[in-house]
C-alpha cells in the first residue's frame, strides 16, 4: 500500500459538496474536482495538525486540520473504509485518526471554542457544527449579540447566508 | 423562594448518531424534518445539524426575486425564553445561544429538475410549522394535566 486513492468522493467548499477525486500519498493528499470549475486541495502531510474520522454530508468522512489552521473535509467514505485509512495515516505520516463523533442532542446552545479559522460548537459536551471564518464575509456585534453573514454560493442546494448569535454579558466582559 | 418558570431537563433530538436519517435530503445537504423525533436536520457547512422541535420558536420565509429565504428563530434567553412556554429549560448561563439562522434557495428550475430547489426550503417550512403545532398542542395538554 504505497498510496490510497478514491475516484469518488466530495470535499466540503462554503457549504457545498464538490465531487472529486482524493489521493494521498507519503507526500501530499490531494483533492482534484471533477467538474473544471471545482476548488482543487493539496495538503503537505508535514502541515497536517489533527486528522478526525467523522461524520459529514449523511455518510463518513475525514476531517484534517492544518498547522495553518485551516479546515479541510472530505466526505463519502463508507465506515469499513475507517481502518484502511487509520492504517495510513500512522505509517505514512505518523499520525492517529482520531473518532471525532458529534452532538445529536439537537440543543441551540453551547460552548464556541476558536481554533486557528475554525470557529467550533460544543453541544452537551461534543462538538457540533464547525463555521470555517473564510466563509465569513461580514461580522456584526450589537448588545450581546453577534451576526455573521457569509459569502454566496449558488452552488449549495440551500445556502446558508446569516447566522446570529445570543453572547451572555458575561462573554463580553 | 419560589422560582415562577419551572426549570425542565431540555429533550434530546437523538440518543445516539445511529438514530440519525439517512434521507437524501441529509446527504445532499438540504433541510431535513424528521417527524418521528420532532426534530429539523439543518445543513451547516457540510454538518447535517439536529434541532429539536422545542427550541424552535418561529420560521418565516419571504421570496425575493428569484430566491425563497428561510428564516428560523430560536428560543434564547432575554425577550422569549420562559415566554409562549417555550425555551424554558435548563442550561449554562454561559452558553452562546444559536438565535437565528437564514437560508437561501433559487426559485429557478435548471433543464433536468424536477423542481426548483426553493420547494426544499417551501417543504421544510410546511413540516417544521406541523410539527410544531402538534409539538405546542401535546405540551399544552401536558401543562394542563400537571395543574
Amino acid at each position: 500500500m504505497d498510496f490510497l486513492e478514491y475516484a469518488d468522493v466530495s470535499c466540503e467548499h462554503r457549504g457545498s459538496m464538490q465531487s472529486g477525486k482524493l489521493k494521498l500519498t507519503d507526500e501530499k493528499v490531494q483533492f482534484k474536482p471533477h467538474a473544471k470549475s471545482g476548488k482543487a486541495d493539496l495538503i503537505p502531510p508535514d502541515q497536517i495538525d489533527v486528522v478526525n474520522w467523522q461524520r459529514l454530508a449523511g455518510s463518513w468522512g475525514i476531517r484534517i486540520f492544518t498547522k495553518d489552521g485551516l479546515l479541510h473535509r472530505f466526505a463519502g467514505f463508507k465506515e469499513a473504509e475507517r481502518e484502511r485509512l487509520a492504517k495510513f495515516f500512522t505509517q505514512y505520516y505518523k499520525m492517529d485518526l482520531l473518532d471525532r463523533e458529534l452532538s445529536v442532542k439537537g440543543w441551540n446552545w453551547g460552548a464556541a471554542n476558536f481554533n486557528g479559522s475554525a470557529l467550533s460548537f460544543e453541544v452537551g459536551k461534543s462538538d457540533s457544527y464547525e463555521i470555517p471564518l473564510p466563509y465569513v464575509n461580514q461580522c456584526n456585534h450589537g448588545k450581546n449579540e453577534v451576526t455573521l453573514e457569509f459569502h454566496q454560493n449558488d452552488d449549495a442546494p440551500v445556502m446558508l447566508c446569516e447566522m446570529r448569535f445570543h453572547i451572555p454579558a458575561s462573554e463580553l466582559a | 423562594t419560589q422560582e415562577k418558570v419551572k426549570v425542565r431537563k431540555a429533550p434530546v433530538s437523538y440518543k445516539s448518531p445511529g438514530q440519525l436519517p439517512r434521507e437524501s435530503e441529509v446527504k445532499q445537504l438540504k433541510i431535513y424534518v424528521d417527524k418521528k423525533y420532532e426534530t429539523i436536520i439543518l445543513p451547516i457547512f457540510g454538518i447535517p445539524t439536529p434541532f429539536h422541535i422545542a427550541t424552535i420558536k418561529n420560521i418565516s420565509t419571504s421570496v425575493e426575486g428569484d430566491f425563497t429565504y428561510l428564516r428560523i428563530n430560536f428560543f434564547h434567553p432575554g425577550a422569549s425564553i420562559g415566554k409562549e412556554g417555550g425555551g424554558s429549560f435548563a442550561y449554562n448561563p454561559e452558553a452562546i445561544f444559536l438565535k437565528e439562522l437564514t437560508y437561501r434557495s433559487t426559485n429557478v428550475r435548471e433543464p433536468g429538475e424536477i423542481s426548483a430547489p426553493s420547494s426544499n426550503l417551501n417543504t421544510a417550512f410546511r413540516l417544521i410549522k406541523d410539527i410544531q403545532k402538534k409539538y405546542k398542542t401535546r405540551e399544552a395538554e401536558q401543562k394542563e394535566m400537571a395543574d
